[in-house]
């Protein structure tokens, strides 16, 4: 009995802080692009607007949902749900500071998870059987793909200094320096690529307003959208936790200090993407693609090879 | 974990049902993306973690450009799904030929034979078994990387002389 | 396609074959047989056509399905024997799945449509390619297995593989359907002979090779796609139609000629191990396959009306196509005959 309790326990004590994050961070986003637009904001709903997310949560869930008669009915259903639990599934292996899985290839089950992630977004798209649905479900599977492979190529860069594909060794690599010091030019495309991959503001070519009305989850409305809208922002709580724990994690060495600091670091990073969403215009397609493919792709396997090198020439080989 | 496996291997096998029943392509391709998770959660069970979770990642992003373009290229305004009639059909149909040949013909040994025999299950190894194949391919295995990386950088030559622009190409639209 | 990549896929065809050849170990012996229809992909579908695309899409879904039963039939092997060792003995699904794969590979009978419409679809040097150089490998393979595949199943594969080929080839027109038939013919006498004899099969798949040279460069000078184009060879080249004659009538297996080599040591063997209704229908098959042969060599050579040039002719330019080349073969494919104690060996 108790070994079941712990494995129905354990997850939901991930899950549901999770969840509460990213209902406060819509309405951090929220407030944060008011102030920068000399507006207030949600003000209205509780002190300051801070009971906006129940209020939000609690809209979208009693509204009907929308099935739309021509679209293909199992996976117009299936991929809201297989986004959310892809999205919570990634949390896993993250260590905070203990994680709930202690995986030793970590990163690249982040990896397979994450471009797991993009079947849900192309099958939406194309289920709901809209034409503008498909042509952002395409732009996302084109930008996720391209810019996966950067990532992949930094995550190599990264697993060859700290020795190994766990996350607690990165973090023990980390114990006198941060990475972002030593390898400072990855952490910059990392985020850069982080933006891209959770499909955020410069790089939201898939949602596209002007363009596509709202890409690919045109067709869904209550149930089934609030389930995209929070997989989506989990996805960039859990990017920009990945991002400290790779790149920012100085000395975390303290269990009980370990979760605030990763946290605040959190918070900085995604305060970053909000500013880059209130900032910047959305790029053009052919701008996306060249950025990755001639800017970031020739430098990331420069980098890779760097460290590849450098490391075995001065003998740096890490434990393994 | 018995169980666990016979329903990842359940899960294997009706997925490439789905892809031999499917007349439309984008559910194949639907399919192929669940007898991959089923195989290669089938593999890790078996205890190549570091194999499966590469090749997963491999077959992910090539099966997103194989729907991506199936999309893109198959304009099909009513596809079948499984639950149309004759689709239905060869599903059930299928499996029941697979269950019913392996019951006929397989008899016990053939489950035996393919039996549960993890990659650490050979031998007293410090270094898991895929982790050891790795290493192999770039010590021992050499000739046969180089071949291999040859023969990918083939097909990559052979796709684009395929593919190559305006009337050039072997493709084109007829 | 440019001179570069034309290169690197022509050796790379070669090397396939040869690293299929050389391997002792599945593995390799697949990736090989994989370099080899990758790189013939790009040389069938040079000619810019749907035809030639349709037969590249036929050539590549078949020999890839052949491969990847190779690879499973390897790995069932290797999973339940743990052997990767070419030579070493299979189990029973996994040579019951090489069979059908190598059957497939090659063209052999139940699974030999796809041969002649990929013929058809593609150039007369790719054809010349795919009957020739792409049965090596499968053939290799065959040799190396063979103490460990079904005696019974090849003979039978054999058997149907020559009567497919004989009365295929008999209603066709185009000379390379009708090459691709003869090609299903003879190789129903290589897998006849392979389960019972493993050097007369590689004396035979020589003799084939040469053989087929020989027709096919014929063909290839005269440019002859259909029956009716061989009737003007002669206003090409006169000696072009004996050696085309001849040519045909060894493929054919005709006995003062080469190709009777084969045919004679195979029936010998099979009326040996008391084959005698198998042996005697193949017998009977290849007189099907003389018919089409007898009728190519008949438009080629023996319509030659003992006029002057009243009928149309082509211009006697020098041909544009080499000529050197066919010496050889047609020297072999004709006169090997009083040698044969010598290479059977």
């Amino acid at each position: 009995m108790t070994h079941f309790l712990n494995n129905i326990i354990n997850p939901l004590l991930y899950i549901i802080p999770i969840l509460l994050a990213v209902a406060f961070l819509t309405l951090l986003e929220r407030k944060i692009l008011g102030y920068m637009q000399l507006r207030k904001g949600p003000n209205i709903v509780g002190p300051q607007g801070l009971l906006q997310p129940v209020a939000d949560g609690v809209k979208l869930f009693i509204k009907e949902p929308v099935r739309p008669s021509t679209s293909s009915p199992t996976l117009f259903i299936f991929t809201p749900t297989l986004a959310l639990f892809l999205a919570l599934a990634i949390w896993t292996p993250i260590p905070m500071p203990l994680p709930l899985a202690d995986l030793n290839l970590a990163l690249l089950f982040i990896l397979a998870m994450s471009s797991m992630a993009v079947y849900s977004i192309l099958w939406s798209g194309w289920a709901s059987n809209s034409k503008y649905a498909l042509i952002g479900a395409l732009r996302a599977v084109a930008q996720t793909i391209s810019y996966e492979v950067t990532l992949g190529l930094i995550l190599l860069a990264v697993v060859l200094m700290s020795g190994s594909f766990s996350l607690k060794s990165i973090l023990l690599a980390q114990e006198y320096t941060p990475l972002l010091l030593s390898s400072w030019p990855l952490m910059m495309m990392w985020y850069i690529s982080t933006l891209a991959e959770t499909n955020r503001a410069p790089f939201d070519l898939t949602e596209g307003e002007s363009e596509l009305v709202s890409g690919f989850n045109v067709e869904y409305a209550a149930g089934p959208f609030a389930l995209f809208f929070l997989a989506e922002y989990a996805n960039i709580i859990m990017m920009n936790t990945l991002s400290c724990v790779l790149f920012l994690s100085l000395g975390q060495t303290n269990m009980q200090t370990f979760t605030p600091l990763l946290m605040t670091k959190v918070i900085v990073l995604t305060i970053g993407f909000l500013w880059v969403r209130a900032s910047y215009p959305r790029f053009r397609y052919d701008q996306l693609m060249q950025l990755l493919w001639k800017q970031f792709l020739p430098l990331t396997l420069a980098l890779c090879l760097w460290h590849t090198t450098i490391l075995t020439s001065m003998f740096f080989i890490p434990p393994q | 974990m018995v169980y666990f496996i016979f329903i990842t291997f359940f899960c294997l096998v009706g997925g490439l049902a789905v892809v031999a029943c499917n007349p439309s392509p984008y559910f194949g391709a639907a399919g192929l993306v669940l007898s991959s998770v089923a195989a290669c959660t089938v593999v890790v069970e078996f205890g190549g973690s570091f194999v499966s979770l590469i090749l997963f990642l491999i077959y992910l992003g090539g099966m997103l450009v194989v729907f991506a373009y199936s999309v893109a290229l198959a304009s099909d305004p009513f596809p079948e799904g499984i639950w149309d009639m004759s689709v239905g059909a060869y599903f059930t149909g299928y499996l029941v030929f697979l269950v019913g040949f392996l019951a006929v013909f397989g008899g016990d040994s053939f489950f035996y034979n393919f039996g549960v025999i993890g990659s650490e299950a050979s031998g007293f190894n410090v270094v898991r078994g895929d982790f050891e194949g790795v290493s192999l391919l770039y010590g021992l295995g050499g000739a046969g990387l180089v071949i291999c990386g040859w023969g990918l950088l083939l097909t990559l030559f052979v796709v684009l002389e395929l593919t190559r622009g305006m009337s050039r190409g072997g493709l084109r639209v007829i | 396609m440019s001179p570069t990549i034309y290169m690197i896929i022509l050796s790379t065809l070669a090397t396939g074959t040869i690293i299929t050849m050389t391997s002792y170990h599945w593995l390799m012996a697949w990736v090989g047989l994989e370099l080899n229809t990758l790189a013939i992909i790009p040389i069938i579908s040079t000619m810019h056509h749907p035809r030639s695309t349709e037969a590249a899409t036929k050539y590549f879904l078949t020999q890839a399905a052949a491969s990847a039963l190779i690879l499973f039939s390897s790995m069932t092997n290797a999973w339940n024997t743990g052997s990767w060792d070419i030579t070493q003995p299979l189990t029973s699904p996994s040579h019951i799945l090489l069979t059908m794969a190598l059957a497939m590979k090659l063209g052999l009978a139940p699974l030999h449509f796809w041969l002649p419409e990929v013929i058809q679809g593609s150039t007369m040097t790719t054809a010349f390619i795919i009957t020739t150089w792409q049965k090596i490998a499968p053939m290799s393979l065959i040799f190396l297995t063979m103490n460990n595949l079904s005696t019974s199943v090849f003979l039978l594969m054999g058997l149907l593989s020559s009567l497919v080929g004989g009365w295929g080839g008999l209603n066709q027109t185009q000379t390379r359907k009708i090459m691709a038939y003869s090609s299903i013919a003879h190789l129903g006498w290589m897998a006849t002979i392979s389960s019972i004899m493993t050097n007369i099969l590689i004396m035979n798949l020589l003799i084939y090779l040469i053989m087929t040279t020989s027709v096919f460069l014929s063909l290839i000078i005269s440019k002859s796609k259909t029956i009716q184009d061989t009737t003007s060879t002669w206003t090409l080249s006169p000696t072009l139609t004996i050696i085309m004659l001849l040519s045909l009538l060894s493929l054919g297996g005709l006995p003062p000629l080469t190709g009777f080599i084969p045919k004679w040591l195979i029936m010998e063997e099979l009326i040996l191990q008391n084959f005698n209704l198998l042996i005697s229908m193949m017998a009977m098959s290849s007189l099907l396959s003389l018919y089409f042969y007898l009728r190519l060599t008949y438009t080629t050579a023996l319509t030659l009306s003992p006029n002057t040039t009243q009928t149309k002719f082509k211009w006697r330019f020098y041909p544009n196509t080499s000529t050197m080349f066919i010496i050889t073969p047609a020297t072999i494919s004709i006169f090997l005959l009083p040698m044969t104690p010598l290479i059977l060996l």
